[in-house]
């Protein structure tokens, strides 16, 4: 419940490209389609897109609608939201994963950020003529990271990896500062089409690539679409994919972090909206641009990409290997290369400063509203805090130990809880018929009758299976890494100390906001 | 040589899914921001300039 004048989006258009910036990221050029050509090609998008229709869609529908709710009652932070749904007294602490989430993602997704803009920097000045040999490739990316101790990150010394890592804090910070419409709106507005025409244009080059090498005929632009798209074995091949439990899991699982439903960006952004702003057309148009962004020019420009130079060998591998190590080799061997180069690497900046941006504002909010900050004060705090903990991923760059158990804890783990209570609290606190209400006010777009069932029921279940399952995989690796590495635990120790700093600052919002409801009733 | 590169070439299967995903996403969209830019002009009821404060509550 905020005092003095409130911040809002300029145009319907401004918020759709905002909650589309946030969600399209380097998971959308990389991830997604590394899946794909992991688990079957073309197999793998049955599961993908079922995924989005029972989960993807619902969440972001209830997502938008909770928070057009809470805003209308004077909340624009994950905890007063919670609060204005639920009338418990525990409804705002649980809010805290709706500001731990996204600011403990920004301490290290800021750092993935920068080495997209020191790549583009590189492309643009022909830093990045390292030879045909994927070797060369993988130690530029060791060293400009600093893989190899922790530490190492700085023994380079004010060389670009840690410029591009500043200018990426200040341009967060400059636009944060200028508000929502003055300053993220504006971002996505800019940055959104500049980020499509990029990835058209590669498309383009990689869809015209022919048959490159003479001596490999088989690499050619069909061959590489087949690997990504094509079903493995045709029939029989399908069925014994979607067999695959494992595929389910990863495809539910790209669909929503993909989306960024559970971030608590989404229903922060919403709240802003007023009373009879549609938000039916909005959200799925947001949903739309992220799955065009993703199947479409993700799809279709990585993985054939990287077939077509370097065969099915050279199309696997995590994000970090395919984008950082693998493209910059067929950068390398495409014609036109250091250009297709740059602008590859300047739209996965835009695709990451457009998501970082949405992460601070969740918490500049909260600041605002909870504790009476005015916009200064706010960035100052967060700005502090989230320096400390880019701090520790900075530092603790062996195997990127710090950043890997922050993106498990937070970015999976957290998001996961706090989808599953953002799903529980709409269908189940606020109420088909509130929910519904909320969603068809001003709507431009009809919502089926079957959505209500679907977020009461199949959302939750679909997610908490997803969940179990994936706990079930990656649980032990994860608590081992606790055990052995002192760097893994030093940033989890810091995430339990800024979780209760938030906990303790949600508290005392808490009694500000009880004591003005009481002077005012 | 033949062979292997009929091997690699894509099936009706893939095909298929690929058209599919393509068109149902890149259809999605072109449908969708159609219909929001054809209510930006009448239906732009979102905040008018003044409501707009950049800075917030600042000074």
């Amino acid at each position: 419940m905020s005092s003095g004048k409130k911040d809002g989006w300029g145009s319907s258009l401004g918020v759709i490209l905002a909650v589309t910036g946030s969600a399209v990221g380097l998971g959308n050029f990389l991830r997604f389609p590394g899946l794909a050509a992991k688990y079957g090609g073309g197999a793998f998008l049955i599961p993908y897109f079922l995924a989005l229709l029972f989960l993807g869609l619902p969440i972001a529908w209830s997502e938008w609608a909770m928070g057009r709710y809470g805003g209308q009652r004077g909340f624009n932070s994950c905890p007063g939201i919670f609060r204005s749904i639920w009338k418990s007294r525990l409804a705002p602490y649980f809010g805290v994963l709706g500001l731990i989430v996204p600011v403990v993602i920004y301490m290290y997704y800021l750092f993935i950020e920068s080495w997209c803009l020191g790549y583009a920097w590189k492309y643009l000045t022909g830093g990045m003529n390292l030879g045909s040999e994927k070797s060369a490739y993988t130690n530029h990316f060791t060293t400009y990271v600093g893989l190899t101790a922790d530490g190492a990150f700085f023994h380079q010394g004010m060389a670009l990896p840690v410029i591009c890592l500043l200018v990426c804090i200040i341009l967060n910070f400059f636009f944060i500062y200028r508000g929502l419409s003055g300053g993220i709106e504006k971002v996505c507005l800019w940055g959104m089409p500049l980020l499509v025409v990029c990835a058209i244009l590669v498309l383009i080059r990689v869809l015209t690539l022919g048959t490159p090498d003479p001596a490999h005929p088989d690499r050619n632009v069909l061959a590489g679409l087949a690997y990504m798209w094509d079903i493995r074995g045709g029939m029989p091949g399908l069925i014994q994919s979607l067999s695959n439990a494992e595929m389910w899991m990863a495809a539910a699982g790209q669909i929503f972090f993909s989306l960024s439903v559970g971030f608590g960006v989404v229903i922060n952004y919403a709240s802003y909206l007023k009373k009879r702003d549609d938000i039916a057309l909005g959200s799925t148009t947001a949903v739309a641009g992220n799955e065009f962004c993703e199947v479409t020019l993700g799809g279709l420009t990585t993985i054939p990409a990287a077939f077509i130079f370097l065969g099915a060998a050279g199309a696997v591998g995590g994000t970090f290997g395919l984008g950082f190590q693998s493209l910059p080799l067929v950068f390398d061997r495409m014609p036109a290369g250091q250009l297709f180069g740059f602008l590859w690497f300047f739209l996965l900046f835009i695709a990451a400063i457009t998501s970082s941006l949405s992460m601070l504002q969740p918490a500049i909010a909260f600041f605002e509203e909870g504790l009476g900050l005015d916009r200064r004060g706010s960035v100052s705090l967060l700005g502090f805090v989230t320096l400390m903990g880019t701090a520790i991923v900075i530092w603790f760059t062996k195997d990127l130990a710090a950043l890997d158990a922050m993106d498990f804890w937070v970015g999976s783990f957290c998001i996961f809880v706090l989808a599953t209570i953002q799903t529980l609290l709409y269908g189940w606190v606020l109420g088909l018929k509130r929910g519904r209400e909320e969603l068809e006010r001003g709507g431009l777009l009809p919502i089926p009758r079957i959505f209500d069932f679907v977020i009461r029921y199949i959302s939750p279940l679909f997610l908490i299976t997803v969940f179990v399952l994936w706990l079930h995989q990656s649980w032990a690796s994860n608590w081992q890494a606790i055990q052995t590495s002192h760097s893994v635990r030093i940033a989890l120790l810091f995430v339990v100390a800024v979780t209760i700093l938030f906990l303790l600052l949600i508290a005392r919002a808490v009694r500000t906001w009880n004591a003005r409801e009481r002077k005012n009733s | 040589m033949e062979r292997p590169r009929k091997k690699e070439l894509m099936t009706l299967y893939g095909w298929t899914i690929l058209i599919v995903s393509v068109g149902f996403t890149t259809g999605s969209l072109v449908w969708c921001l159609a219909r929001v830019l054809r209510n930006h002009g009448k239906q732009d009821r979102l905040h008018g300039t003044s409501d707009l404060n950049v800075r917030d509550t600042d000074g």
